[in-house]
């Protein structure tokens, strides 16, 4: 997945169980893209990514370059969970481009 | 009778010039929200750096903008091309250790002048620059040993040319 998308570089090393412990969101982003052909399983994924984005960026507040990482993971390959009737492409990348300021560590 | 007061001190009297200390709060409040410092638990505040990974990340937000708003879309460039991201992708290039890393300046560049691609179709005044930016294209497309995600995005260098050949017709 580093080959196709640059920006965010996950070592071959990593596994699930230390994604789930450190990166979290990370973790939950890769399961919405990747259960493309498994509809109601990325529809749980899905809303599970937005409620975790929804709490933990606009209810806690809280800034790290796990979200901003996610969410780039999330928009990269945003056609494969791609539903019209709860489309925030433009909305995500708004929130992105707020994260991707000086104060992102 | 406090209300008025209170309103009568912030109208007449700057409140900086009276409480030095609120305005040493103030500026040291200010300091998280731009970033330039973070809490960080016991340690106190501290000086952020930006490491590799946020710069690198910074440079696939500005790579989505495009993306997305120029190429996907008519909306307007949400991240606009700037010294920014041309620092980060140049210390990306410089310090990363991945084997595409050195050509995110390319990709910049090729964003940027997609930007302005943009920025002519909605101008006809800006046509003159289209041979230059296509000739650019052609030079970066040519070099060797480029990443498939660099490859795809010089395929809307097609796309360039064929819009050169309607406008001109």
């Amino acid at each position: 997945m580093s080959r196709l998308c640059p920006f965010v570089i996950i070592a071959d090393t990593t596994t699930a169980e230390a994604l789930l412990q450190h990166h979290p969101f990370i973790l939950c982003a890769i399961l919405v893209i990747t259960t493309a052909y498994e509809v109601p399983e990325q529809n749980a994924f899905d809303a599970a990514f937005r409620e975790l984005l929804a709490k933990t960026v606009i209810i806690e507040g809280k800034r790290s370059l796990d979200y901003l990482q996610g969410l780039l993971i999330y928009l990269s390959w945003h056609q494969t969970s791609f539903r019209h009737e709860n489309a925030q492409v433009f909305q995500l990348l708004h929130m992105a481009i707020g994260k991707s300021g000086p104060g992102v560590r | 009778m406090l209300r008025s007061f209170s309103c009568c001190t912030w109208l007449l009297v700057r409140v900086d010039q009276v409480y030095a200390e609120f305005r040493l709060i103030r500026v040291t409040g200010m300091l998280p929200e731009l970033g330039l410092t973070a809490w960080d638990g016991k340690a106190g505040f501290r000086v952020t750096t930006q490491t590799i990974d946020a710069q690198r990340a910074l440079v696939g937000t500005y790579y989505l903008s495009c993306g997305i708003c120029v190429l996907g879309t008519s909306q307007p460039q949400m991240l606009p091309h700037g010294d920014c991201i041309i620092q980060a992708a140049a210390h990306v290039a410089r310090y990363g250790e991945q084997p595409g890393d050195k050509h995110l300046m390319s990709l910049v560049f090729v964003m940027s002048r997609i930007e302005k691609v943009r920025l002519a179709l909605s101008s006809k005044g800006s046509l003159h620059e289209w041979p230059r930016i296509q000739r650019e294209f052609d030079e970066l497309s040519a070099m060797p040993g480029l990443p498939p995600w660099l490859q795809t995005t010089l395929l809307y260098r097609y796309v360039i040319s064929s819009a050169t050949k309607f406008w001109l017709c």
